[in-house]
């Protein structure tokens, strides 16, 4: 079980490390596609666009070194479950939107699909279940404690 | 319960961490972003300005008939369902189609552009074109078609899919 959750783990923290590098690196195009959502008031589009993938970033990171796994997996799940409702949102409503899930660009003509939809609910539940099953292995921090000791 | 909300605690932590640490990184940028966003009221490409404007004021446009609506987005999309009269002008196109278009613009009327919604910057294109062609009463909606079509105002094509409710039918 315990490789299932470092996979998982690897999985989650992996993907979203790769989905928030363009966003750290662009916020001005990742704050059109928070816009282009319309869920979120656009005022506070730039807000969430300068803050959210620093979060995710920070959360993939400790997801794959082991350092506060749960809180961090309770932050990709949290992170996941807004994507999944304004995917599933978007999908309804007929946005013909870049979905902005793996790249800033909002000039894309990336359509949000069932496949955006079926992988999103993928990851939601992976993401839960590591913090169910998490019992502190494979941790960076651990290890290196006891190697002092 | 007691773990579970020393798991939530420290979630928030590391988020406010975060959500500092990109802040502050904006601070420091060299175009940091307004924390609040505000609408730009205009737009400027390749030295042309143009005006935005909403769908609502779109729509007095389109009533008083001085005015002629440009679509610039894919012409199959045009096809299935476009605003009512609009033309249909692309930055793909726009070079070999502008001749046949030409008539049916005139300099003294109001072109309002518009294209999917606001993240598609193909409107602008288009007026920056027309801008140098010397138009000068270039205005982009820049909430596109999306917004018009939602609120219901005339639109027209072949399309089966269209979801306007009180356009033309």
């Amino acid at each position: 079980m315990k490789y299932l959750t470092l996979a998982a783990r690897l999985l989650i923290g992996g993907l979203f490390i790769y989905a928030s590098i363009y966003k750290v690196w662009d916020p001005a195009s990742f704050a059109v596609s928070v816009r282009n959502y319309m869920i979120l008031p656009p005022d506070y589009s730039n807000l969430a666009a300068l803050t959210l993938p620093w979060i995710e970033l920070v959360a993939g990171v400790f997801l794959i070194l082991g350092i506060e796994t749960k809180a961090s997996a309770f932050l990709t799940t949290g992170m996941l479950a807004v994507f999944f409702g304004a995917i599933l949102y978007a999908y309804s409503i007929g946005l013909d939107i870049d979905c902005g899930c793996f790249s800033s660009s909002a000039g894309s003509a990336g359509k949000i699909s069932p496949y955006h939809i079926a992988r999103d609910s993928m990851l939601l539940i992976i993401s839960f279940l590591i913090i169910v099953v998490d019992k502190g292995d494979f941790s960076v921090l651990s290890a290196l404690k006891s190697q002092s000791a | 319960m007691k773990e579970f909300l020393s798991i939530i605690s420290k979630a928030i932590l590391i988020a406010l961490l975060c959500s500092a640490v990109g802040l502050l990184r904006n601070t420091v940028s060299s175009q940091p972003l307004p924390l609040i966003y505000t609408r730009p009221t205009e737009v400027t490409k390749e030295g042309v300005k143009i005006p935005l404007i909403d769908v609502k004021q779109a729509k007095t446009y389109f009533d008083d008939l001085q005015t002629t609506f440009i679509d610039t987005r894919k012409e199959e999309d045009y096809t299935s369902a476009h605003v009512k009269g609009a033309v249909f002008l692309n930055p793909d196109t726009m070079q070999d189609n502008f001749p046949m278009v030409q008539p049916l613009l005139n300099e003294d009327n109001k072109i309002i552009l518009y294209c999917y919604g606001p993240e598609c910057d193909m409107a602008e294109e288009v007026a920056a074109f027309l801008g140098q062609l010397g138009y000068k009463k270039l205005l982009i909606m820049n909430s596109g078609f999306r917004a018009w079509e939602e609120a219901g105002f005339p639109v027209e094509g072949s399309g089966k899919d269209r979801r306007s409710k009180g356009g033309e039918e």
